[in-house]
């Protein structure tokens, strides 16, 4: 959650949209166009073996149908997110991070809008 | 000596009062006095506005509401009453109720026009907001909205004078035919307003009020940039904002003027 707030704070009221982890690699920061294209809590999915998703660590994250819920449910908290947040977007321009660098740089130099 | 307990208080009346009426307490108190609006206005680098040309906008045309409230999962609720808007067409007389257009000219008074958020320098909502769920971007001058932090107590419905914020009432997606999953929903009871499409901004493209419009009747860009073609045409132009005397310093614009006089 922690991670879900500060990205929700550099997007929301800061406009950065981009997160470069440490091997370099970029990710837009978006619950529905991001994290749930793996953890999605809302697919209802046939097979439970194309839901294990392993972690850099090498660990098991668990059943990706239930990733939120596996705290949630351990320390009594309700998920309240998908009252508002739909699945994952599934869009064609999802993770096209050359197009987000380049909005960046285009929004940080004045006189580009026409 | 020995001090009654009603001189005891007096004294130390006299004294706070005396210690409160010090140059520093009088600075500080000044600070805070001004620092809202001062920080607000200060922050801007880029601003974002948007200028509608009048003269262009068709009655009966709603492709600019459509493509917004579609995009952005805004509801439709049969009962009025429940209505959530980002942009809506609007008579003359209502957005600009100090004008008489049908006595002074310009604009055509039987023609409704858009209205949506004026995206304020000074904007009241952010100023009345206690959880500062409603917040001016530093970059881009745009007034938007933290809904995890809307706690729903309508002050920023109350301080508009645009009208351009709406209560959920009802759960929006009851309202809605389709979701589009690029976008997610509001819940009910939070407050919910026009975002200038920031989503797009960040990708390099415009708000999609101003891409929908078959007639083009909309110009978006950057108000601090005098090189920019939103500054070229609000030079060349006699235009209009709504109720731009209360202070608050609205970014969009309206071009006073009748079809009658030529396009652009």
């Amino acid at each position: 959650m922690t991670l879900l707030y500060q990205w929700r704070n550099d997007v929301v009221r800061n406009g950065n949209r981009v997160y470069v982890n440490s091997d370099g690699k970029s990710f837009e920061k978006s619950l529905q166009r991001t994290c749930l294209g793996c953890h999605d809590n809302t697919r209802n999915l046939q097979n439970d073996t194309q839901t294990a998703h392993t972690t850099r660590a090498g660990q098991n994250s668990g059943d990706a149908k239930t990733f939120c819920q596996n705290c949630h449910e351990t320390v009594g908290v309700r998920v309240d997110c998908f009252q508002c947040h739909t699945g994952h977007a599934g869009n064609a321009d999802h993770g096209n991070i050359k197009t987000l660098k380049n909005a960046a740089a285009r929004a940080q130099g004045r006189g580009t809008l026409k | 000596m020995k001090l009654s307990r009603k001189q005891f208080f007096q004294w130390g009346g006299i004294a706070a009062i005396l210690g409160l009426g010090g140059k520093k307490t009088l600075q500080a108190l000044a600070l805070s006095e001004a620092a809202p609006s001062q920080r607000i206005a200060n922050q801007t680098q880029v601003r974002y506005a948007l200028v509608i040309d009048s003269s262009k906008c068709k009655e009966g045309c709603t492709s600019c509401s459509d493509a917004c409230h579609v995009a952005h999962n805004v509801p439709n609720h049969e009962d009025k009453s429940n209505e959530v808007k980002w942009i809506w067409k609007e008579k003359p007389a209502a957005l600009f109720p100090e004008i008489d257009f049908t006595v002074q000219g310009g604009i055509n008074a039987n023609r409704s026009l858009p209205a949506l958020c004026n995206h304020c320098e000074n904007p009241p909502c952010v100023r009345v907001c206690p959880t500062q769920a409603t917040f001016k971007r530093r970059e881009g001058g745009i007034v938007m909205m933290d809904y995890h932090r809307c706690i729903g107590c309508r002050f920023c419905m109350a301080a508009c004078p645009y009208g351009s914020r709406s209560f959920n009432y009802r759960n929006p997606r009851e309202g809605l035919a389709k979701i589009n999953p690029e976008y997610p929903t509001r819940k009910a009871g939070v407050v919910e307003k026009c975002n200038f499409c920031e989503e797009e901004l960040a990708k390099g493209g415009q708000p999609r009020c101003v891409k929908s419009c078959p007639e083009n009747a909309m110009i978006f860009g950057d108000l601090n940039n005098p090189g920019s073609k939103l500054r070229k045409v609000l030079a060349a132009n006699p235009s209009l904002r709504r109720q731009a005397s209360l202070g608050t310093g609205p970014s969009v614009f309206y071009l006073n003027r009748n079809s009658d006089r030529g396009a652009l």
